[in-house]
C-alpha cells in the first residue's frame, strides 16, 4: 500500500504541476491510486485510497479554507423492499415496493463536520448525502407504493448502511501539508459490481467552487468471471456442466473408497 | 482464508464451508443417511440465499448419490425397473417444484416455504427417529429381543390397476404407489435441496414391501437422476447453483462420509441415533424460532438474488 501511496503523491504532484497553469479553471484535482477492482476468488473486500490537489491550498490568500466532500457512487439498480407482518404466529413478507435506480453503495467523505461545510439546501441541490438519495427516492416513487415509500426507503438506507454499502462519515479526508490530501473508503466483500464515481468538490466559505470526477470499475475476473457469465448466458451448459463435474466427484470418491 | 462466491456474491470462509461438508459427510456416513437436509439449513444458517442454498445442495447429492449407487450396484443392490418407474414420478416433481420455486421467489415467499418445509419435515424425521431409537435403548435394556417388523402379505395398494413385475424386488405390484413415491421426493428435491432418501426409504420398506437389501441401492439409483435434473432445472430456471460452494462441500463431504463410515461401525448405534435424531429436531426448533420471534429488522431488501 504504501508504494501505491507514493506513486498517488508523485501523481497528484504532477497534477499539481500541470494544473498550475489553468488554476483558476480547474482548483481540484483527484486521482484514484486504482481504477480497476478486479473480483477473483479471494476477493473480501478492499480499500481504496483516493490523492487530490487543491490549487490556492488548504488556505486561500483570503483566508478561506478549503472543504473537501467525496461522494462516492456505485451502480445504480431496481431494489426490492419487503414487509414482514406477524400473521398466524409467524413472520411474513405481506407488502413492499420496488425501487428503481437506487444507488447500490454510497458513501460520503468530508474534511470536517459535513454541516459546516456547506449548507442542507447548498447539499440537497449538488445531491450530495445519502439524505438526497431518499428525497430522490421519494420523488421517484409514485402510485400506490408512494403511501409507504418514506419507510421503504428508510429501510433500504438503514439495511444497506449496515452492510457497510451506504456510508457517511464526517471525516476520512486528511490534508497533507497545504496542497494534498488523501481519502480513502472501504468496499465491503458484497459490493455491487459495475461502474463507480467518485465525485470530489471543492468548497470555499460555504460555497461550491470547483468540481472533479474520477472513476472505478468493480468487476468479476478469471474464473469467477467465467463461471458467472456461464451460469447467466449458457444456464443448461453450466447445469451440465456442474452435473458432471458432481458425477466425476462421486466417481472418484467410490474408487478411493474401494482401494482401502 | 474467505472464498468468493461467484453465484451467492458473496464470500464465505473455506474451512467453515469444508468444515461443515465434513461434518455433514461424518454424520451421514455413520447412519447412512443422506445429508441434505442437514448440509441445506447449516448453508442457510450461515449467510447463503435459501433458493441457493437449496440448488448448490442438490448439485452436491449428485456426487454422494453417484458414489453411493456405483457401490450398491456393484453388490447387485438396485432394482433398475422400479428406479425408473420411480424416477418417471421424479421428473414430473421435480420439474414441478423448479416452477413452484421460481413463482414463489417473483411473489417474495420462497424463504417461507423452504423454511416451512423443513420445519415441517425436519419436525417429523427427528421425532420419528427419536421414538423409534429410544424404543430400542430401553427394549435392549429389559433384555428384550427387537424384534423385526414382518410386512403383512396384503394391502390396498394390491388393489391398484397398472400392475407391473418387479423381479429384482420380487414385487408384482401397481406402478402408481412408486410414481406417486417419485413425484414427492422430486418436489421435496426441488425446494428443499434433499435426496428424500428419508422419506423413499420407509416408502419402499412399509408401503411397497420391497426387501430391505435392494431399498438403499434403488433409492440411491433414482435420487442420483434425480437431483441431476433439479440441478440442471435450477441452473437454467433460476441460476442459483453455485458450483463452486458446491465442489467444496463434496470435498468435505467425501472425506467427511469416509471417517464416519468407519466410526459408524466402531460405536453403538442407537444411542449416536439419538444424538443425531436430537441435532434435527434442534434444527427445526431454531429454524421454527427464526419463524416465531419478531425479528430485529422487519424490512429485507434484494436485488436479483433472494438475499441481501
Amino acid at each position: 500500500m504504501t508504494l501505491r501511496n507514493a506513486l498517488g503523491i508523485v501523481a497528484c504532484l504532477a497534477v499539481l504541476l500541470v494544473g498550475a497553469g489553468s488554476a483558476s479553471a480547474q482548483q481540484i484535482e483527484a486521482d484514484l491510486t486504482t481504477h480497476a477492482i478486479n473480483v477473483e476468488t479471494n476477493f473480501s473486500g478492499a480499500k481504496v485510497a483516493l490523492f487530490g490537489a487543491v490549487a490556492g491550498g488548504s488556505e486561500d490568500e483570503d483566508g478561506a479554507s478549503a472543504d473537501i466532500i467525496i461522494v462516492v457512487r456505485g451502480p445504480k439498480d431496481t431494489l426490492h423492499v419487503r414487509r414482514k407482518r406477524r400473521i398466524a404466529g409467524i413472520w411474513i413478507n405481506v407488502d413492499g415496493a420496488s425501487f428503481r435506480n437506487v444507488p447500490g453503495y454510497y458513501t460520503v467523505l468530508t474534511n470536517r463536520p459535513i454541516a459546516e461545510i456547506a449548507s442542507f439546501n447548498t447539499l440537497g441541490e449538488l445531491r450530495i448525502g445519502v439524505s438526497s438519495v431518499k428525497t430522490g427516492l421519494l420523488l421517484a416513487s409514485a402510485g400506490e407504493a408512494r403511501k409507504n415509500a418514506g419507510d421503504y426507503i428508510e429501510a433500504i438506507v438503514r439495511i444497506l448502511g449496515r452492510k457497510k454499502l451506504y456510508q457517511e462519515t464526517d471525516g476520512g479526508i486528511t490534508f497533507i501539508g497545504k496542497h494534498l490530501f488523501r481519502a480513502e473508503f472501504e468496499l465491503p466483500a458484497n459490493v455491487p459490481l459495475g461502474n463507480y464515481e467518485a465525485d470530489v468538490y471543492l468548497f470555499r466559505n460555504t460555497q461550491l467552487v470547483s468540481q472533479y470526477t474520477t472513476r472505478l470499475g468493480i468487476e468479476k475476473s478469471g474464473l469467477e468471471q467465467w463461471i458467472y457469465s456461464l451460469a447467466h448466458d449458457q444456464p443448461l451448459l453450466y447445469g451440465i456442466l456442474s452435473v458432471l463435474l458432481a458425477i466425476a466427484a462421486g466417481m472418484a470418491a467410490s474408487a478411493m473408497f474401494r482401494k482401502r | 482464508m474467505q472464498i468468493y462466491l461467484p453465484i451467492a456474491e458473496q464470500s464465505l470462509n473455506v474451512f467453515l464451508v469444508l468444515g461443515m461438508g465434513g461434518v455433514v459427510g461424518f454424520l451421514s456416513g455413520m447412519f447412512g443417511v443422506g445429508g441434505g437436509f442437514l448440509m441445506t439449513p447449516l448453508l442457510i444458517f450461515s449467510g447463503i440465499p435459501p433458493i441457493v442454498a437449496v440448488a448448490t445442495e442438490a448439485n452436491q447429492i449428485v456426487a454422494s448419490s453417484v458414489s453411493g449407487s456405483i457401490a450398491q450396484w456393484r453388490r447387485n443392490n438396485v432394482d433398475v425397473k422400479m428406479g425408473l418407474v420411480l424416477l418417471s414420478g421424479g421428473v414430473v416433481g421435480s420439474v414441478g417444484g423448479v416452477q413452484l420455486v421460481k413463482v414463489l421467489r417473483e411473489l417474495g415467499q420462497v424463504d417461507l416455504v423452504i423454511s416451512l418445509s423443513y420445519v415441517l419435515f425436519l419436525g417429523i424425521i427427528g421425532t420419528l427417529m427419536l421414538v423409534e431409537s429410544l424404543r430400542t435403548v430401553i427394549k435392549s435394556r429389559a433384555g428384550q429381543p427387537v424384534p423385526a417388523k414382518r410386512p403383512g402379505q396384503h394391502n390396498w395398494i394390491h388393489n391398484l390397476p397398472f400392475k407391473m413385475r418387479f423381479k429384482r424386488s420380487k414385487l408384482y405390484i401397481s406402478a402408481i404407489p412408486p410414481v406417486l413415491v417419485g413425484a414427492l421426493v422430486g418436489l421435496l428435491a426441488a425446494i428443499m435441496g434433499v435426496g428424500g432418501g428419508f422419506i423413499m426409504v420407509p416408502a419402499m420398506i412399509y408401503l411397497l414391501r420391497m426387501p430391505t437389501s435392494v431399498v438403499v441401492g434403488t433409492s440411491l439409483f433414482q435420487i442420483a437422476f434425480v437431483t441431476s435434473l433439479v440441478t440442471i432445472l435450477h441452473a437454467t430456471q433460476n441460476q442459483t447453483v453455485d458450483v463452486v460452494l458446491a465442489l467444496m462441500l463434496m470435498t468435505g463431504g467425501v472425506i467427511g462420509a469416509q471417517i464416519g463410515a468407519q466410526a459408524g461401525q466402531k460405536l453403538k448405534g442407537e444411542q449416536l441415533r439419538a444424538l443425531l435424531a436430537l441435532l434435527v429436531l434442534a434444527m427445526c426448533g431454531k429454524i421454527l424460532f427464526d419463524l416465531v420471534v419478531e425479528p430485529s429488522e422487519l424490512f429485507t431488501v434484494s436485488s436479483s438474488l433472494g438475499g441481501h
